[in-house]
């Protein structure tokens, strides 16, 4: 009874150290990722809190761990897929949210940043899925087939997104720096 | 000449994440290291069948130096033909709502949910909620309590314990009031702000694709922004209390009903009840013609409503008022002896047991009411 009381506690002690080890790891590459796809630093540490936790909650589930950043990537930018969803709906009813969500954006220097500011508007005025695609792919360096592992979807799906979003960011963006440049 | 796009998407982006460092790492990684050994905690306890949350909601019970019964306690008898109260309960705490199911009758507060056993008389078994509670139902073998941060926290009553099952974000805003429901296969909140009836599928909820959604579906339906919703008759009824509105999920008919603000929707076997809040009626309407039925007047500013024993109840209140409970004849629209008048703040009514339940918002009471006799 004492024997296996002790190895009661040391598993709980490993696994209270793989817990911790798992947070250090992970938690500011993840809070970065879900900045850049939401633009709101609480919301993207809250989220990724969440992550972490579900994460953790279904470890018994999960058969490969050496996929556990596969499985975190997809929870975070999921969870952030499905605020920016539903802000698609609070900003249809609810201004005030929508202005909160624009108090909180990076304090950009108007005249370093212009094009900077520029472009990052267009990447957040793209689906959700187009915008989670192009962080993943410039912003992460991932290959289409790790977005697809990510995003659940087939390599094709990830390959098209980024191509109609890269059209229209282009669409969107050349005849502003265009305009800008003839200023 | 013109810049390649995707080296101004792969620059910006950098700079964007390059402008960014998560706040306090060290106090995030404390929170979760608590967040995770609570959930453990709590599953370990309720696991093992040590019955904290009985002996807990107990020790509750005997602090609450109001009132001196500490389970039952017999009070005066009302008039034979009315309807009367024959206990009161203490449960500690201001009760916001009671509901019942089969696990007994379920009573949301400040920091807890708390089961009433009917039998016995006094409190069982407890739950603790992570923010103040507001509205609570029990269906689909869980019960579910919303609570003021606009999330959902479903337990599953097992014994005399209550095991926590999860927490869900259904709003992202604090003071949503949600009304609830459960429907087969899923927990429906509505959102009168909104106009949106959030859906909770249980099937993910009991088995999360990882993928955070928790199986949250949103329906909108433009001609109607509930305030009450009910499952009955096989449909999941909406009412919009403040413009006066009833009709079921999916169906385009709309009846128009006395309602107004703090309204309350019931639905017995044959047919719907609003209680109009402000508009100061309860009315019997026709689930298919939306035809009114019945129509009694009563006065107050808010209302609930139950269904049981064979009789509607209508708790109807006022600020500055005493608060009334009508045992109603739903053939008839008769209200059977003389309409029960409650002290303190009265907050919610249910039936179960053979008994109404009333919850007092002010005395930290449930009272239970014996049915009069027509």
């Amino acid at each position: 009874m004492v024997e296996s009381g002790v190895h009661l506690i040391e598993s709980r002690v490993e696994r209270e150290r793989e817990v911790a080890a798992l947070f250090d790891r992970h938690y500011a590459p993840l809070c970065r990722l879900a900045y850049v796809i939401l633009g709101d630093a609480g919301l993207a540490e809250e989220i990724v809190m969440d992550a972490l936790l579900k994460t953790y909650n279904s470890w018994g589930g999960i058969r490969d761990h050496a996929r556990t950043d596969s499985y975190l990537r997809r929870a975070v930018v999921n969870l952030c897929r499905s605020k920016i969803r539903r802000r698609v709906i609070e900003r249809r009813v609810n201004q005030e949210t929508y202005k909160r969500e624009e108090r909180r954006a990076p304090a950009w220097d108007a005249e370093v940043h212009e094009t900077r500011r520029l472009v990052w508007e267009a990447i957040k005025s793209l689906p959700e899925r187009q915008r989670a695609t192009v962080v993943l792919r410039y912003f992460e360096d991932r290959s289409e087939a790790e977005i697809a592992e990510i995003l659940d979807c087939a390599q094709g799906t990830v390959k098209s997104q980024l191509s109609k979003a890269r059209a229209k960011l282009e669409r969107e963006l050349l005849p502003q720096l265009a305009a800008g440049r003839d200023a | 000449m013109m810049p390649d796009i995707e080296n101004l998407i792969r620059s910006t982006l950098e700079d964007v994440g390059n402008s960014y460092e998560p706040t306090d790492t060290s106090a995030a990684r404390e929170r979760f290291l608590q967040r995770k050994r609570g959930r453990r905690f709590r599953l370990v306890i309720s696991g093992v069948a040590v019955t904290a949350a009985a002996v807990a909601a107990a020790l509750l019970v005997y602090s609450v130096p109001a009132t001196e019964e500490t389970d039952e306690a017999p009070l005066p008898p009302a008039a034979a033909s009315a309807p009367q109260p024959i206990a009161t309960i203490a449960v500690g705490e201001e009760p916001t709502s009671i509901s019942s199911g089969p696990g007994g009758v379920w009573v949301a507060q400040a920091d807890s949910v708390q089961r009433i056993d009917p039998e016995a008389g006094r409190v069982t078994a407890q739950g603790e909620l992570e923010a103040p509670g507001d509205e609570v139902v029990e269906g689909e073998g869980s019960v579910w309590v919303t609570d003021a941060e606009g999330s959902v926290t479903r337990f599953a009553p097992v014994g005399d314990d209550l095991v926590l099952q999860g927490r869900y974000s259904v709003v992202d805003r604090e003071d949503a009031h949600l009304d609830i429901a459960t429907v087969p296969g899923a927990f429906v909140a509505a959102d009168p702000e909104r106009g949106l009836i959030y859906e909770l599928n249980i099937e993910e909820l009991d088995d999360p694709p990882l993928d955070g959604l928790y199986g949250l579906s949103e329906d909108e339906d433009s001609s109607i922004a509930p305030t009450d919703v009910v499952y009955g008759l096989d449909r999941l009824w909406l009412l919009d209390g403040a413009a006066g509105n009833l009709g079921a999920q999916g169906s385009g008919d709309r009846f128009p009903v006395p309602a107004g603000q703090n309204a309350d929707l019931a639905v017995d076997g044959t047919a719907l009840w609003v209680a109009g809040g402000t508009a100061g009626r309860v009315v019997k309407v026709d689930p298919e013609t939306g035809e009114r039925l019945i129509d009694i007047v009563v006065d107050g500013a808010h209302t609930d409503l139950a269904v049981g024993g064979g009789f509607i109840w209508a708790l109807t209140g006022a600020p500055d008022t005493a608060s009334v409970l009508r045992q109603i004849d739903p053939a008839t629209g008769e209200i059977v002896g003389e309409p029960l008048v409650l002290e303190g703040r009265p907050t919610d009514v249910t039936f179960a047991a053979g008994s109404a339940w009333v919850s007092d918002g002010d005395g930290g009471l449930v009272i239970r009411i014996e049915p009069g006799r027509p």
